[in-house]
């Protein structure tokens, strides 16, 4: 069963997320913050990892850097509704910094499982979604 | 005081005594300068010389230690032979000894003693004998002084060997230990100490000599033999080597080098405390000792030395040579100098107080003589006025006589005419000779010579002038000379009067008495005529009465007058006969003769009146025809005289006679005056008559005095009134008298005078109100006097007005504040007033020798004078111009000039009077009021000049250009047609309130132009005040303010955006997970009911709900983000790639998205956010219109090229390369009416709250913005369809392949491990730039504010290599931490980041010191470049 990694500060994002992944048989861990990510990351060394991009302590972007030096194999799909930075910035960056795929804020449940998919039936760490 | 005495002096009432005083003071500060001045250089000399004297000394101090020590050595060396061999033999010794003695001249001998035992007595002496001194054996001295030999002892100390031995031969062998002598304990001294010791003084004799000498043992111990204490020295002790030296001697020898006759220096033993023994001086003295006490009273230098155990003094004094040699004192010179320079000062002093003296009294003198000249200027101008009067009155009287008066110059000119020389002789006879109206044609000027010559003083003549119409006419003269200034004649004043008639008179009188000194018959005849002439009184009788005389009296025969008749024949009609046969009847001769006879003697007597004498009447052809008469028989000759009067013949005396001498030269002579006295008695004949009937005609006239308009009476002699004529009432009511009354006592005067003198007097007299002129005419025969009286008070008013008007006019003239000036037809100034004199700064005398040409401005001398020439010519009346004088300064005087002619009746001009009112004032005035107007037509301000109520009077071109009304239009109409309504009535009423009380108002209004559009201006509205301070205008002063408040305002709005760009983005991310949150559970409890649950519709209703507010989240952020646009190529397919992926976590699945990207499409010129905007915005839209029922969403990007066709047909863009983007989709569609409106802002179509309406309209910015075009097609039911043109990018400057992810892509991003301390408020961006450095390998530490920041580097200073901060902080700026770092840290480099609105450029943060400056939003690339940069700055810096 995958394991997925739900990285967000919101619980209740946190909730749906897993709500929904659940439901499509995958296995769901989740984590409030980056220090938080990486600590579960090393521990339960899930195929997927979906982070928020802004959050206190590490926020997604340190955490995607930090998830792709230690493992240069995850999949990785970030998730933002911006903020001080515009979207787009902040997903640019997030793939730049090493996401697989990225997502805007807020996220069509479907559209959030058809990528999921997507990112499962590709090769770990390859290029981004839709290519 | 000086200064007082200086400052009487220049008020000019010095007196002698402040002088003095003056000039003692000068003295006494002189001569103590001087005194002081001398002390103190003779103080300075005074040490000078010590100072001198004291190194001269020290010098010989010196050289005489150095003296003795170099003897001292000698010793030394003497004992070191001895101790240093074994033995030394005696001629060994003299070889040593030699060379020392030949070089010290002082050294007087050198001696070996040795120590010799008792027992080794005989040995020693006998070891001497046999070196040659055979008498040799130790010896001592008795106390007689004689030398003894030696009595036995322990030890000896001869002198064993000497050196020199000639001088010296007393001493060898002499026991040196024999003697209790300064001696013993100098030797004892010497062995007990090891070192060379002297002995006190000792006499030496060499020759003659004696001198003081001192000895010096040095001793000298056994070789090898210890010598430690004074014990082991006792006992080794073998010898001295012992030198003698003369004192005096070794002076001389130190001091030999040394300038002599400077110092004296004298050498004393001190070392007993007896007061020191004299030993030598330098130079030498003479026999004489002097003591070392005595010396050192005096000036000395002194110096103890010690002498081989001995203590010496040495004493110096200033020798007479170094008193001669120290320089002439100094001092007293400039004593002496000063003391002269004092009294030359005084002297010059004095000189010049006497010249000032002088001076003033010159000035003094010259003060009187001005004030003399002054007073001789004045009484010289009075003289000439009152000559000017003179002259003007003698000017009158010559004008008003009637007699003839001229002036005639030395070369018999006429030079001057009076009116009446005028009229007689005619207007040109000024400049004529005299004699051009001389009858006689003779010299006129010849008469005059004596007058001319100086021998007359005056002189009578009379001749015969010819008036200007040649008519004869005998005139009287008087003449006088003429003198100019030198008392030379120069002409002469001539006076004439017509004396003709007078004349006339008196040559009839004189040829009467000519003929009667005539022949006696002739005089007889002449008698008898002039009897005739006299008695008669008629002329027919007067006539025949000659006749006859002339027959009776003369004896002629016959005499007969014949008048000629005024017929046309002339025929001769006899009046009058007498002689024979002509008792009875008419001469016969007479009625043949006619006038109009050629040949008649009578016609041609008559005819050229000339006398014709017929000398044989039978032989005159003339009297042919009568030949044969009796009366021609009988008169032989005929006298025909012509009988002339007024140049007129108007008759013939005929005389007959029969013998022709009866007509000899004396008769005709006669009878022709005969026949002139006879004509002329005719002509006063009928001249009585025609008086007689004048009188005749008079008298009856005289008879109608009644109808006379004039007063006249008739007064007895003793003044009764006999006649008075009507119109004499006045009179006589004003007199108080009737006809046959007396006339008032006054006129009884004039009457009985007029009686008197028998003439007609004139009187004039007031009478009631009319002033009458009387004429009394007496008739003396008849006793009475006629008065004739004529109304006189209307000319007398005249005359009186015309007076008060001249003397109006003079007082007008001289007094007017005007300047005014009469001037001639040539334009020059013959008289001006006070005023113009003040005007122009000439006098009345310079300004009458001058035109006005010369003291007029050149440029206005034409004007002025064109006009003047039109107003001589009489084309004009007169004129007024502004023109510039030249004042006598030669400064301007701007005038106006007014001209007004003065003519005489014929037009011409007579002068001119020109009135003069100076305006330079009034010129600067206007000039300034020129540039003041020229100042406000050129501002840039509008201003507006209104009444006090408020009515335009004025407005300036900014005003025309600001309002767009013209002046033309404005003034007159009130200020409130610009009213725009955004002032209320409040504001109008405080403005009103506030000019109206006399404050200046300043305010702000919104008005209107004419085009409706409004603006916006600052205004200054004043109160004008005339001089009375009352307000008469107000004015405003307006400036433009719209294009500020303009930019205000968007200024405003773009920091309002920013504020609600950064709330939102504050918000946002919160508001997107919540709504994340709602719609992800509302979609996942969707997905777990079945299709028929009530509640999915609830879902829906939510889900709905929720995407409205994520819309709105983006629209917000999306239209608040409206900062500048950072525009460089870009290719627009990498952006369409990320949007696609942000699109697919959106759009429901219901909808398609297609995205058909042309690789081709080239780069175009943008900013990606604008072209993010443009593309999700239409996305957004195209999702709105397919939400309900799905459908497709296509994007597609292609390039394209444009033509001109194209381009000019349907598409609002030039002809190019293009890049065309097209989002299409297949909703519901928008009908035409909506179509025409979908880009017009804050249209839409959705519900109230579901969209702003701002999307399309933004879009359609940005694409304007990009110089691009957007077009829409649309059909209802089918879908819409945007189509996207943007210009292709031409210069392929920079890396267009992939700018956005370039931006971000930390690949690109420069790498680096520096240390950098990163500070920024805002937590997000903070984290973010940390992660983008970190990941580029820099060492990042982050702070939320400045102050943490600058407490950090303040802490651990060298822990960071760069700091990059955001420039808006709480607390501590960006700018202000920067400041702050470089107070800790100078060579720290600082990044600064700023905002749009922070309003820090970059120029400023350089000029702060920043080495680097990014502006946000700012890419990896950017910062890490600018990071690079400012490191970069910072090595070179510190290299």
């Amino acid at each position: 069963m995958p394991r997925v990694l739900v990285v967000d500060d919101d619980a209740q994002i946190r909730r749906l997320f897993r709500m929904a992944l659940e439901g499509e048989g995958y296995e769901v861990h989740e984590a409030g913050d980056g220090v938080a990510a990486l600590s579960h990351f090393a521990e339960i060394r899930p195929e997927l990892v979906i982070t928020d991009v802004m959050m206190p302590e590490k926020d997604g972007l340190e955490t995607i850097l930090e998830i792709r030096r230690a493992a240069p194999q995850a999949r990785i799909l970030a998730v933002s509704g911006g903020g001080q930075l515009n979207v787009l910035t902040c997903l640019v960056m997030a793939r730049n910094l090493g996401a697989d795929a990225v997502l805007a804020k807020p996220v069509q449940v479907n559209a959030l499982l058809d990528i999921v998919r997507q990112l499962f039936e590709r090769p770990c760490g390859e290029g981004a979604c839709g290519e | 005081m000086l200064t007082k005495a200086i400052a009487s002096l220049e008020n000019g009432r010095v007196s002698s005594r402040w002088h003095g005083i003056l000039l003692t003071c000068l003295l006494g500060v002189g001569v103590t300068l001087s005194v002081l001045l001398f002390v103190k250089v003779r103080g300075w000399e005074k040490e000078s010389a010590q100072a001198d004297f004291e190194r001269l000394a020290q010098e010989r101090v010196s050289v005489l230690q150095q003296e003795y020590q170099t003897q001292i050595e000698v010793l030394r060396a003497t004992s070191a032979l001895f101790a240093a061999s074994e033995s030394v033999t005696r001629g060994e010794f003299s070889i040593f000894a030699e060379a020392f003695l030949r070089v010290h001249e002082s050294l007087f001998s050198l001696q070996w003693v040795p120590r010799v035992a008792g027992d080794e007595r005989a040995a020693y002496e006998e070891s001497a004998r046999r070196d040659g001194f055979s008498d040799f054996h130790f010896r001592q001295q008795d106390p007689s002084g004689a030398m003894r030999p030696a009595d036995p002892r322990d030890e000896y100390c001869p002198v064993y060997y000497v050196e020199p031995y000639e001088r010296n031969e007393a001493a060898l062998g002499f026991d040196n230990m024999s003697v209790q002598s300064p001696r013993l304990e100098a030797l004892y001294r010497a062995r007990d100490t090891g070192r060379p010791a002297a002995c006190a003084q000792v006499a030496l004799v060499q020759g003659t000599r004696h001198s003081r000498g001192v000895v010096f043992y040095a001793p000298v111990y056994r070789k090898g033999a210890p010598r430690d204490t004074v014990e082991a020295r006792r006992r080794n002790l073998e010898g001295y080597a012992v030198a003698v030296f003369r004192v005096e001697d070794l002076l001389q020898e130190a001091l030999r080098g040394t300038v002599p006759h400077l110092i004296d220096c004298h050498l004393f033993d001190v070392s007993e405390p007896n007061g020191g023994q004299y030993l030598a001086s330098h130079p030498p003295r003479a026999g004489s000792e002097v003591s070392a006490a005595a010396l050192q009273s005096g000036p000395h230098f002194s110096t103890p030395v010690t002498v081989a155990g001995r203590q010496w003094l040495i004493v110096c004094t200033p020798s007479f040579g170094l008193r001669q040699d120290s320089p002439m004192g100094l001092a007293p010179l400039i004593l002496v100098a000063g003391l002269v320079i004092t009294v030359l000062i005084i002297a010059y002093l004095g000189q010049m107080l006497r010249e000032l003296a002088r001076i003033r009294n010159l000035a003094v003198q010259r003060e009187h003589a001005k004030r003399f000249l002054e007073t001789e200027v004045d009484r010289r101008r009075e003289a000439e006025e009152s000559l000017r009067a003179i002259s003007s009155r003698y000017e009158a009287t010559l004008s008003a006589v009637s007699d003839i008066i001229m002036e005639v110059d030395v070369e018999g000119r006429y030079t001057w005419a009076n009116p009446a020389a005028l009229a007689f002789f005619g207007p040109d006879a000024v400049g004529r000779p005299v004699s051009a109206y001389l009858s006689d044609g003779t010299d006129g000027c010849e008469p005059l010579k004596p007058l001319f010559q100086g021998l007359r003083t005056s002189l009578s003549l009379e001749n015969w002038q010819r008036d200007k119409d040649q008519n004869e006419y005998l005139l009287s003269w008087r003449c006088h000379p003429l003198r100019d200034r030198d008392g030379q004649v120069s002409g002469a004043v001539l006076s004439a009067r017509d004396v003709t008639a007078q004349r006339q008179i008196e040559d009839g009188l004189r040829a009467s008495e000519a003929r009667l000194r005539s022949s006696n018959r002739a005089l007889v005849t002449i008698s008898e005529c002039n009897q005739a002439l006299v008695r008669t009184s008629e002329e027919t009788e007067l006539v025949q009465g000659i006749c006859r005389a002339i027959v009776d009296s003369g004896g002629y025969r016959m005499a007969w007058v014949g008048y000629a008749d005024d017929d046309e024949h002339g025929a001769i009609r006899p009046v009058a006969w007498a002689g024979e046969n002509a008792q009875d009847e008419r001469p016969a001769g007479a009625v043949w003769a006619r006038m109009d006879d050629e040949q008649s003697p009578v016609g041609r007597s008559l005819r050229e009146q000339q006398a014709v004498f017929v000398r044989d009447v039978a032989l005159e052809p003339a009297y042919a025809p009568w030949r044969d008469e009796e009366f021609v028989q009988g008169h032989s000759c005929a006298l025909l005289l012509p009988l002339v009067t007024e140049g007129k013949s108007f008759g013939v005396l005929s005389i007959y006679a029969d013998y022709a001498s009866a007509f000899d030269v004396d008769a005709v002579n006669l009878l022709s005056g005969l026949a002139n006295d006879l004509a002329y008695g005719i002509s006063a004949l009928r001249t009585r008559a025609e008086l007689v009937r004048a009188l005749e005609t008079t008298q009856m006239l005289a008879r109608f005095p009644a109808e006379n308009p004039n007063v006249v009476f008739r007064v007895t002699f003793d003044g009764m009134l006999l006649y008075a004529n009507s119109a004499a009432a006045p009179v006589l009511a004003a007199w108080q008298c009737e006809v046959g009354q007396p006339l008032p006592e006054e006129w009884r005067r004039h009457v009985a005078r007029s009686l008197d003198e028998g003439t007609h007097i004139e009187i004039e007299c007031v009478c009631g109100e009319c002033i009458f002129a009387f004429t009394l005419a007496p008739v003396v025969e008849a006793g009475y006097v006629n008065l004739y009286g004529s109304d006189i008070t209307a000319r007398k008013h005249a005359e009186e007005a015309q007076a008060a008007s001249e003397a109006r006019f003079r007082v007008i003239f001289e007094s007017a504040g005007m300047g005014m000036a009469l001037a001639n037809i040539q334009g020059c100034p013959i008289k001006s007033n006070p005023a113009l004199h003040g005007m122009l700064g000439y006098t009345e005398a310079e300004l009458t020798a001058m035109t006005f040409a010369e003291f007029t401005h050149p440029d206005d001398v034409n004007l002025d004078w064109g006009l003047f020439s039109k107003l001589v010519e009489n084309k004009i009346d007169r004129y007024q111009i502004e023109k510039r004088f030249i004042r006598k300064d030669g400064q301007l005087v701007w005038v106006r000039l007014t001209v007004s002619p003065v003519r005489k009746p014929d037009g011409t001009l007579l002068f001119a009077l020109g009135m003069v009112e100076d305006i330079t004032a009034h010129k600067r005035a206007e000039n300034e009021r020129l540039r003041l107007v020229m100042a406000i037509e050129s501002a840039a301000e509008a201003i507006v000049v209104t009444d006090t109520h408020g009515v335009i009077e004025y407005v300036n071109p900014a005003f025309e250009r600001v309002t767009g009304y013209t002046r033309e239009e404005v003034v007159g109409q009130n200020p409130r047609i610009l009213k725009s309504g955004a002032q209320d009535d409040d504001f109008y009423r405080d403005l009103w309130h506030s000019i109206l009380r006399g404050e200046v108002w300043t305010g702000q209004f919104s008005n209107k132009r004419k085009d409706g559009r409004i603006y916006h201006e600052d205004a200054t509205i004043s109160p004008i005040r005339d001089a009375a301070g009352n307000i008469v205008n107000y004015v405003a002063v307006k400036r433009d303010t719209t294009r500020e408040v303009e930019l205000e305002q968007q200024l405003r709005r773009t920091q309002k955006l920013e504020a609600i760009g950064t709330l939102a983005g504050g918000i946002a991310h919160d508001f997107n997970n919540i709504l994340q949150s709602i719609l992800g559970f509302a979609e996942v409890a969707k997905a777990e009911l079945p299709e028929n649950n009530s509640i999915r519709l609830c879902l829906d209703e939510i889900l709905t709900a929720g995407m409205r507010a994520r819309d709105l989240v983006a629209h917000i952020l999306a239209f608040s983000r409206q900062s500048s646009p950072q525009v460089r190529p870009m290719k627009i397919q990498s952006i369409l790639k990320e949007i696609r992926g942000l699109l697919r976590g959106t759009i429901p699945s219901t909808i398609e998205i297609d995205f058909k990207l042309s690789g081709d499409c080239g780069p175009v010129l943008a900013d990606p956010t604008c072209i993010h905007q443009i593309v999700m915005n239409l996305c957004t839209n195209a999702y709105h219109a397919m939400r309900e029922s799905g459908g497709k969403l296509t994007v597609s990007l292609e390039g394209m090229s444009i033509d001109e066709s194209q381009a000019g047909a349907s598409l609002e863009v030039p002809p190019g390369a293009y890049a065309r983007l097209t989002v299409a989709d297949t909703g519901h569609g928008m009908p035409p009416s909506v179509l025409e409106r979908v880009f017009d802002p804050y249209f839409t179509t959705k519900q109230q709250g579901q969209g702003s309406g701002l999307g399309l309209s933004v879009v359609l910015g940005i694409v304007k913005e990009l110089k691009g075009a957007i077009s829409v097609e649309s059909r209802v039911g089918e879908g819409s369809r945007f189509e996207v043109l943007l210009p292709l990018c031409v210069q392929n400057t920079g890396s267009p392949d992939d700018p956005y992810s370039s931006e971000y892509d930390l690949s690109k991003a420069l790498r680096g491990t520096e240390r950098i301390l990163l500070v920024d408020d805002e937590v997000s961006i903070l984290r973010t730039m940390r992660v983008f450095l970190i990941s580029r390998g820099y060492d990042v530490k982050t702070c939320s504010n400045g102050m943490e920041a600058l407490e950090l580097v303040r802490a651990v200073p060298h822990h960071f290599d760069v700091v990059v901060t955001d420039q808006t902080m709480p607390q501590l700026t960006g700018l202000q931490l920067a400041k702050e770092l470089a107070i800790v840290r100078p060579d720290l480099p600082v990044v600064l980041c700023t905002g749009y609105s922070d309003l820090v450029d970059e120029a400023t943060a350089r000029n702060r010191g920043l080495r680097a400056f990014v502006t946000k939003p700012f890419t990896p690339l950017a910062l890490t470049t600018a990071i690079r940069q400012a490191l970069q700055g910072a090595s070179e810096g510190v290299a």
